[in-house]
């Protein structure tokens, strides 16, 4: 019995200093994460253009916005208004383009595509409620008056800006 | 032909992020007289971007003279980055956002790219 009951209490003692606590800890931050949800392509409709719009033949590029804290930052989203690498181009070239609310995590984020300032090829966002928000950017170029564009890669880049307030 | 869906649809985005913290740091007197310094973290998920730049800009987005280990950093994949960045005493009022910015090489970029830039605004 005895020898039972030392057994018994080498067993506990031991339990407990085998049953070690492994600690989780994690940090809830104010922070703003840009990801990029979806790479644009774009599609050439026409001899004479390019769009990343779904109707063009493109993709449209999506950027998604994360932020922890409640109006503390606004998304300030540009268009490429050039080309960062293409063939030679020797007549006009205009840009075009609009930035839209997508999808949102929050319903009371429903007012942001209503409330956004627009001005030459950048739009603002307030983000005012904590959550994430995906906007989907539209790009479009056309080249002269209907001319044909070159053969050849033709690489643009927007930009997404995540700015405290 | 969901399971088709899917796999291009990972093809085609290639998510990652770029985040910056915190929102507002502090500007605390550093080791050296007249200068201030403040500390944030960069945290690169962004499997296309490896190479950030800072920044610190006054409340117009002009340019402010600092000091900093690397303007442009190299943050590989998946990488944290503590930054610290050094501003003139004289500078402390101007200074208002602490900034960084995807560099993205032209081989990384696929036909519209996204350039990514977060600022963090000095707490005064």
């Amino acid at each position: 019995m005895f020898t039972k009951t030392i057994a018994v209490s080498a067993a506990l003692l031991v339990g407990s200093v085998m049953a070690a606590d492994v600690p989780i800890t994690g940090e809830v931050m104010s922070k703003c994460s840009i990801y990029t949800d979806t790479a644009g392509v774009y599609g050439n409709p026409t001899p004479s253009t390019l769009s990343t719009s779904p109707q063009s033949g493109g993709v449209t590029p999506v950027v998604r916005y994360d932020v922890v804290l409640a109006d503390a930052y606004k998304a300030r989203i540009s268009t490429p208004d050039g080309f960062t690498s293409s063939p030679s181009l020797t007549d006009a070239v205009i840009f075009t383009g609009s930035v839209t609310v997508d999808k949102v995590s929050d319903i009371g984020m429903s007012g942001y595509e209503a409330a956004k300032v627009t001005y030459n090829n950048v739009t603002e966002y307030d983000l005012t409620i904590a959550g994430s928000t995906w906007f989907g950017i539209t790009s479009a170029m056309s080249y002269g008056v209907d001319k044909a564009l070159p053969g050849g890669t033709y690489k643009a880049i927007a930009t997404a800006e995540c700015i405290a307030k | 032909m969901k399971l088709f869906v899917m796999i291009l649809s990972l093809l085609v985005s290639p998510a990652g992020a770029h985040e910056m913290t915190p929102t507002y740091p502090e500007l605390k007197w550093s080791h050296i007289t007249n200068v201030l310094t403040a500390q944030v973290v960069l945290l690169n998920m962004r499997s296309d971007a490896e190479y950030y730049e800072i920044t610190v800009l006054d409340e117009d987005m002009n340019n402010i003279e600092f000091a900093t280990s690397e303007r442009i950093l190299n943050v590989p994949y998946l990488e944290r980055k503590t930054i610290d960045v050094y501003i003139r005493k004289s500078d402390k009022d101007k200074a208002t956002y602490l900034c960084s910015r995807s560099r993205l090489r032209p081989n990384q970029v696929q036909s519209t790219g996204i350039q990514s830039r977060i600022c963090s605004k000095f707490r005064k």
